[in-house]
């Protein structure tokens, strides 16, 4: 609201009262109300006029009220959402008033899924609801920019965007030709949360040879267990399934923070019936409304999940049906080697098998082992036994078809001998955890018991070094009690907007010559191997850098630009002899969220000739590039939006044109080929031969093969291909889905484990438990023994517990979770935001980790240990756990920061269980496999600081650029 | 008394503290100049000073014969000053310095949030959402010397007249929940309207509207139909804050109760709770303790395999039933000349979604 000062009273105005008021001020006496307007108060004596109205009852004067009513207006309204990976994929409507968007409101016009359960709306956040600001805020990217300065400076120079694209084009080119198509390296993020332009330059990268990074591994929010035991990258049921649990476990899932517009489903679950446990170390914004609370000391959950199984075990709580068929359990592993017993080992054979994919069970009726269908070399393609009963226990003599004799027994038996260690009891659970005997076994009780069970799984557990044990931990808690594969059960994880419904339309779009012809690269492995950054951990005596010099020779793993791996050492892995040299980002914030900032800064920044930034608002990554391409916001361009928290589709919507010289990536990319096409001609060029992904890319027809010959120019036409080439999205159109949000309409089987059926919330791998089709796993079961050499060399061939890994020199972790306030980066330096926080960035820690070190609230604080350090304000909360200190993760580098950023403590650990390949499931596949870029282990000290601040400044004139 | 009453019950077993309700008011209502401290709608974490600071022991409302009770204005810092931030400058103008605020932070509307309190080992707080009451007693509208705060006889909502109000701020002090903010641009003393726009057209207030964590109930409470009126009046498990100010606000709230105490997961609401007690009766009254009681009885009968009608409507399935807007009852009972002052066509501009696709149909 914006109006002019109050006009002065106009001479000769009364000031009207009633009599009760006259009557209560007066016997109250006006000089006891404390405040400076005694004139006022003189005014208002000599000028009363008492007046026959009470305005409690009546009131004469109401003209007034349009005043408000006109501010309630608009000239149109659009649909749109944001794309910030937030999981949300909220439909807003967004409000124009005189060319200016002015405010965005929810839509709110999901429909209900069935009468019975809760609908979706309102579906948004606070962050959501105040996106406008970015649109024309002083952070925006108005024109195409080059540097002027040093990268970070700030310092640009305005340029044209023929001058702009023309620079970049002549680089990649130059790449191309005279060093390689794989030194242009494409960093961009999350398909779903907006397809077309994740398409757009990953089509181009894609018709240059440039490499494809991976983003969902890289930020660790890929679940390793669930590629490892289901063989999928991540399958959880749409939000609206909570609904139908009657047990929910929170497990380092902070939904109330981080789910905002799903966590709803879960309360409204515990008035349907179900019971809520919350397990954090941290007292949070979820464990609020938890019928139980677990207070878990970090790193130990895949003990507490392990101690969970032996409890359903020894409790007789097995679902063993269930597990008999659709896990591994019955599987038979030979005891002198501990390899699953295979069929080529007692040359077992029938016409179209794989005998070494052939797995075994015992059958007791004829005493002897018997083929298990559905597993991956085996000929039949079901689960289902026809009648025969597999044996879960037992140790069984088998011969060889050499004749010898070996001892088998059952996954079942290894799991069990495994349980009934010491340390997976209750009270030695209850020790380590840091919890009460009490309150274990009251969670074991009703994990084993209420049915339909569900956990739902984030990243606090998830960024641990050693998340795929802890996931597998989980997984087979609620696997053991039947719990997958139903609605309201399951390990459901939600961190990322990685799943892409209409899969088959966006993977024509981005790779229109098939992914084979495409370098696609793990981003953990690209950063950590490109920069001068070593985890000083060892491994069975091996560094990190054995491991995966080993993986990339075996071809486990890709690593880009390609080396003479035979020739190089594991000392060498850091320094290589052929290095990226372009590197182009968009819908990301590489830089300001990569673990191990500071090594990224001094080794790899440097070593690349042109870093480029697609983007609409100057975040770190864009600070520091060397051109910077002004994009269009979420709310100037046409893209789609979907998630795996819902199971509808609906649009980005351009509600106004895009602003100042900005452009939608669709249209940027396209205008890059086209430059790529120019420079080509101009310098003459003839087509590339890239023999290593078998293609001849003729670059002067960049563009008519980038736009599908002019048939693809705009953001809708991309949308609509998307659209047109997906069953799930048959029928709809950009144009449709801009009325309200649409339900899917199918699943591809090739890409989906279950239906998606009218009236059912979507939930996954009902294909297995209900029309018993083999899971993706080598075993074609849910797989929790893997047989991998690597697997049986760090003896994690069954979950088991390690502790995080240890750093004896700093005696803090450093959690840096997501948290409400931010998406990643996004809404970092928004001001509404910030002004309902603390202003600065903060850190959290327990009152006793203050008093020891003789910090107060809101104190300067250097956090620091080997990596590097941050200079922070500090927030003293006793809801934290002592122990560990805590910052939301996002946090921009040039915001409020003395020293350092967020990410300058932590550096980048690869597990080498995480770089296997050539396992059955288990090879690497973009964002499906490969090592993930945890940081739960890294560990700190605080102190306070007492060095210089930068001055709280008012505002000096807005920069035009 | 009005004809009508407007309600809202707020379920605090269900807020998330995300703090959506306070963005969607400030972007509908109070992102104009002068505007900046002025939350309408804000969330704080109890026990905690709250916004503005300290409010709650401030004083206000009504003695027990309904004299006005003295009280204090709250300062400029006590409400947080807004702070701007220079980006263009270290962005775009090659200014090395970190981005700060313009002025050293000290207090915001949220600056303890999450802190709570900690006894004996567990921690709590939980989330209170707090918008004005639109009281049926109205302090402030007592203590306005210029009669310029009215109590709409239509639908109960009461407003301060910007054109007749002075600035006085003897509202602001008068209020007990210090829900009314004073504006040094306009001179006048500014607080939430209850959307009223927006409800004379059918739409409920942004801040329910906006609400995702489902919390909120809106409608008549005299409506025998309203969600309100069955969870404040029939179930009786929905509470004013502060009762004892004396004021009746129209705003309720299901009190919360938090997981048991480390180490007693069996333990009944009422036994040694995590959340202190006495916190809670000093927030919500004594008559907290058996609303309690009967809410948590309704939710282990639930967790047990039974069916509570009572958790069945604060699950809230659609908008449809938590929220009971009703413009043409109400208009119907809008006093003769006031209607002139309603718009003459309550549908006001589209809502309708406009297609941007460039395709034709």
């Amino acid at each position: 609201m914006s109006r002019k000062k109050a006009p002065p009273q106009q001479p000769g105005e009364k000031l009207v009262i009633s009599r009760r008021q006259l009557l209560k001020l007066c016997g109250l006496g006006l000089s006891s109300l404390a405040g400076c307007r005694s004139r006022h108060e003189e005014a208002a004596l000599e000028e009363f006029e008492v007046v026959d109205f009470d305005p409690l009852h009546k009131y004469p004067y109401r003209g007034w009220e349009a005043l408000y009513r006109k501010q309630f207006s608009w000239d149109r309204v659009v649909r749109s959402t944001h794309s910030a990976n937030c999981t949300g994929s909220c439909s807003w409507k967004v409000f124009v008033k005189d060319g200016i968007m002015v405010r965005e409101e929810q839509a709110a016009d999901y429909p209900a899924i069935s009468d019975d359960l809760p609908d979706y709306n309102p579906r948004g956040c606070q962050k959501g609801a105040c996106f406008v600001e970015y649109v024309y805020g002083a952070q925006r990217v108005k024109y195409p920019l080059i540097r002027a300065g040093e990268r970070g400076d700030g310092k640009w120079r305005r340029v044209s965007w023929d001058e702009a694209l023309d620079r970049i084009a002549a680089k990649l080119v130059e790449n191309i030709y005279e060093h390689g198509p794989d030194t242009n390296t494409f960093f961009t993020v999350i398909p779903a949360m907006s397809p077309v332009s994740f398409c757009s330059g990953v089509r181009l990268a894609h018709l240059i040879g440039g490499v494809a990074c991976s983003f969902y591994d890289w930020y660790c929010d890929l679940p390793p267990g669930e590629p490892i035991t289901w063989g999928v990258q991540t399958e959880a049921c749409e939000c609206a399934d909570w609904f139908n649990a009657k047990y929910i476990v929170l497990w380092g899932s902070n939904i109330n923070e981080t789910r905002i517009p799903d966590a709803h489903f879960a309360w409204e679950a515990r008035y349907n019936g179900a019971r809520v446990v919350c397990i954090a170390p941290e007292f949070n914004a979820s464990a609020v409304h938890a019928d139980q609370f677990l207070a878990i000391r970090p790193g130990t959950d895949s003990l507490l999940a392990l101690g969970a199984c032996r409890y359903i075990i020894e409790h007789g709580h097995v679902a063993e049906e269930y597990v008999r068929r659709q896990t591994d359990m019955p599987l038979l592993v030979r005891l002198d080697n501990q390899r699953l017993l295979r069929g080529t080992d007692i040359g077992w054979q029938e016409e179209g098998s794989d005998a070494d994919k052939v797995f075994f069970a015992f059958d007791e009726a004829s005493g002897a082992p018997k083929a298990m269908p559905g597993t991956m070399g085996h000929p039949s393609k079901t689960l289902d036994l026809d009648g025969w009963s597999p044996a879960l226990e037992g140790t069984f003599a088998v011969t060889l078809t050499d004749g010898t004799k070996v001892q088998v027994t059952t996954v079942f038996q290894q799991l069990r001998g495994q349980l009934m260690d010491d340390r997976y009891g209750l009270d030695r659970v209850a020790a380590e955890t840091g919890l009460t005997a009490a309150d274990v076994k009251r969670f074991y009780h009703d994990l084993a018991t209420r049915k339909p069970a569900m956990i739902v799984h984030g990243a606090g557990t998830n960024h641990w070094y050693h998340n795929d044990l802890i996931n597998r931990a989980m997984m087979l808690s609620v696997a053991l009690t039947g719990n997958v594969g139903v609605n309201g059960g399951g390990f459901n994880h939600y961190v990322g907007q990685e799943r892409v419904w209409p899969e088959h339309g966006l993977k024509k779009l981005a790779f229109p010559r098939g992914g084979k012809h495409q370098r696609f690269q793990n981003t953990t492995l690209w950063t950590y191997c490109h920069s001068k950054m070593a985890d000083p951990h060892k491994i069975n005596g091996k560094t990190p850098e054995h491991y995966i010099l080993e993986s990339v020779r075996n071809g486990w793993m890709p690593l880009w630009p390609r080396n003479d791996w035979d020739s190089i050492t594991p000392e060498q892995l850091h320094d290589l002899p052929r290095k990226p040299r372009a590197l182009l980002v968009w819908r990301a914030n590489y830089l300001n969220q990569a673990k191990g900032n500071e090594a990224i800064i001094a080794s790899l920044w440097k070593d690349l000739d042109l870093i480029v930034d697609v983007n609409f608002r100057m975040d770190t990554t864009a600070l520091y590039s060397d051109i910077v391409l002004p994009a269009a916001s979420y709310y100037e361009k046409a893209d789609l939006s979907s998630t795996d928290c819902h199971s509808f589709m609906h649009p980005i919507g351009a509600v106004l044109d895009p602003l100042y010289e900005s452009k939608p990536d669709w249209e940027i990319f396209g205008l890059l080929a086209k430059a790529i096409a120019k420079e080509v001609e101009r310098r003459n060029l003839p087509p590339f031969q890239d023999k290593e992904v078998g293609w001849t890319h003729d670059l002067r027809t960049a563009y008519d093969e980038w736009s599908d010959n002019g048939k693809l120019t705009t953001g809708e036409d991309a949308a609509n291909f998307i659209l047109q080439h997906a069953v799930e999205t048959k029928g709809m159109s950009y144009q449709t889905i801009q009325e309200a949000p649409q339900r899917f309409v199918a699943t591809d089987p090739e890409a989906w484990n279950s239906d998606i059926e009218p009236g059912r919330a979507y939930t996954p791998f009902t294909h297995q438990i209900e029309k018993q089709r083999p899971w993706r796993t080598l075993t074609g079961r849910q797989q929790f023994y893997i047989d991998h050499p690597w697997f049986l060399e760090f003896g994690e061939a069954l979950p088991i517990h390690k502790p995080p890994q240890d750093d004896p020199k700093f005696p803090l972790y450093w959690n840096t979770p997501h948290g409400r306030w931010s998406i990643h980066s996004t809404w970092r330096d928004n001001r509404y935001m910030l002004r309902l926080q603390r202003g600065l960035p903060i850190v959290y820690l327990h009152p006793d980790e203050a008093t020891s070190r003789g910090i107060q609230d809101n104190d300067w604080v250097r956090v620091y240990n080997d990596e590097g350090q941050a200079v922070v304000k500090a927030k003293i909360k006793p809801a934290e756990m002592a122990g560990r200190l805590t910052m939301y993760h996002g946090w921009e580098k040039y915001l409020g920061f003395q020293e350092g950023g967020w990410q300058s403590l932590s550096y980048i650990k690869i597990k080498p269980t995480q770089l296997v390949g050539g396992y059955g499931h288990l090879n690497f596949r973009l964002n499906y496999w490969g090592p993930t870029g945890n940081n739960r282990d890294i560990k700190v000290e605080i102190e306070r600081y007492e060095g210089p601040v930068a001055a709280y400044e008012p505002l000096i004139k807005p920069m035009d650029i | 008394m009005s004809s009508h009453q407007y309600a809202v019950v707020l379920d605090l077993n269900k807020c998330i503290g995300c703090q959506t309700c306070t963005i969607a008011c400030k972007k509908q209502w109070t992102d104009g100049d002068g505007m900046g401290a002025m939350y309408w709608n804000n969330v704080e974490t109890q026990p905690g000073t709250g916004y503005p600071r300290g409010y709650h022991t401030m004083g206000g409302g009504f003695d027990e014969q309904r004299n006005l009770r003295p009280s204090s204005l709250p300062t400029a810092e006590d409400y947080g000053v807004p702070f701007e931030y220079d980006y263009s400058q270290r962005l775009f103008g090659g200014r090395k310095k970190p981005v700060m605020p313009d002025v050293k932070p000290e207090y915001t509307p949220n600056w303890d949030e999450d802190v709570g309190g900690f006894e004996r080992g567990n921690p709590y707080y939980f989330y209170l959402p707090r918008l004005c009451n639109h009281c049926t007693h109205p302090a402030c509208l007592e203590a306005c010397p210029r009669g310029a705060i009215y109590k709409r006889q239509e639908d109960g909502i009461v407003l301060i007249d910007q054109e007749r109000c002075r600035g006085y701020r003897h509202c602001i002090e008068a209020c007990p929940y210090k829900k009314i903010y004073f504006n040094e641009v306009t001179g006048t003393s500014q607080k939430c309207i209850f959307c009223y726009p927006r409800l004379e057209r059918g739409t409920v207030q942004a801040c329910m509207a906006q609400c995702p964590g489902r919390i909120r109930f809106v409608g008549l409470l005299d409506d025998p139909d309203s969600p309100v009126h069955k969870l404040v009046r029939v179930h009786r498990v929905a509470l004013p804050l502060f009762p004892e100010r004396g004021t009746h606000p129209n705003v309720f709230y299901v009190p919360p109760f938090s997981p048991p105490r480390t180490g007693r997961p069996d333990a009944g609401v009422l036994d040694d709770p995590r959340f202190p007690l006495d916190y809670l009766k000093y927030l919500f009254s004594d008559a907290v303790v058996p609303v309690l009681s009967k809410l948590h009885g309704e939710l282990l009968k639930a967790q047990e395999g039974g069916r509570s009608e009572l958790l069945q409507l604060l699950i809230g399935r659609t908008a449809k039933d938590r929220f009971q807007i009703v413009p043409e009852k109400v208009r119907k009972a809008t006093p003769g000349p006031v209607s002139d002052a309603l718009p003459d066509d309550p549908a006001g501009p589209p809502l309708t979604i406009v297609s941007t696709s460039t395709k034709e149909d």
